[in-house]
């Protein structure tokens, strides 16, 4: 069966996210999947630690809680309320964090017997290298082809506001 | 005059979290990874505990100004309580001869006194990050 009974799923979700709270270089946290390579690999041994809100920084790798799990991404975009998270070998898509579900970042990682923490230099080439990645894509995909509508349509509003073209709506 | 030697018990905190939800405490032992809950009284007393160290006596001192209606039965149901969570290795006890002040009840709801219950879930596995 396997299945928790009702009554032990909230305390069960609620113990898993203090095993986060809690997390350490002695007590780390299993990495699952292929999405965030080559940043995080399967079995990579993650510290999480909990972060305010006005901390988070764009590039950080944030975990969060989705249903019964804990997606674990990086940040994209930040609003008052909620984040924009991308994984670097999932570049297509995107997902979305509220404030209140973010747990915390990730401030270590361990593979095999290497530690590489926040402080250092390859982390944060990581992180910016990310963001460049994420920039570059969203300009091409997003912003670029907007402006390129926009530059077509700008002769015909020229246009208009001149009076040369009948205004839009036949007035 | 040097205050008589006590036994205190505090909360392990290099080892224990906690978090309440719906009045009830949800308790992890880091090392283990056993985690626990505690039914309303037993979070109530376990708050006490969490803010300062304090004696057997000064547990049931504080339960009683705060339970004033309880059973006479109050001192051994903490006393077992205590028991139970220092069996866990959620709680320790030290001699000390530290005075603690006892906190103020004033304002705070009062739920009618159950025995405080500790109760062992299980274990957690090591816990799964995902990106997907």
């Amino acid at each position: 069966m396997g299945a928790e009974s009702p009554e032990t799923d909230g305390p069960r979700l609620i113990a898993k996210e203090l095993q986060l709270e809690v997390s350490s270089k002695q007590r780390t946290l299993h990495f699952h999947g292929e999405s965030m390579r080559p940043f995080l690999v399967e079995g990579d041994q993650v510290v999480v630690e909990p972060v305010e809100w006005d901390r988070i920084r764009l590039g950080d790798v944030v975990t969060y809680r989705y249903l019964d799990r804990f997606p674990t991404r990086r940040v994209v975009r930040k609003t008052d309320e909620a984040l924009l998270l991308w994984c670097e070998n999932w570049p297509d898509r995107t997902f979305k964090a509220a404030r209140a579900d973010v747990l915390g970042h990730a401030v270590a990682r361990r593979r095999g017997d290497a530690w590489l923490t926040a402080s250092d230099l390859a982390w944060k080439l990581a992180r910016l290298r990310a963001r460049l990645r994420w920039r570059l894509r969203h300009t091409r995909r997003v912003t670029l082809p907007r402006t390129l509508r926009r530059a077509r349509r700008a002769p015909a509003k020229v246009l208009r506001m001149v009076g040369l073209l009948p205004p839009l709506g036949g007035k | 005059m040097m205050a008589p030697i006590q036994k205190h018990y505090r909360v392990v905190d290099a080892n224990v979290a906690w978090r309440v939800a719906d009045k009830e405490a949800v308790l992890l032992h880091a090392d283990s990874s056993a985690y626990f809950g505690l039914n309303q009284t037993g979070t109530l007393l376990w708050a006490q505990l969490a803010e300062h160290p304090l004696t057997l006596d000064q547990l049931t001192g504080w339960a009683w100004a705060r339970f004033p209606d309880a059973p006479a039965a109050l001192p051994e149901e903490i006393a077992d309580f205590v028991d139970r969570l220092v069996e866990y290795d959620l709680l320790e006890s030290a001699d000390t001869a530290e005075a603690v002040a006892s906190r103020s009840n004033a304002g705070e709801e009062t739920p009618p006194w159950e025995a405080p219950v500790v109760e062992r879930f299980g274990e957690l596995e090591k816990l799964i990050l995902s990106g997907e």
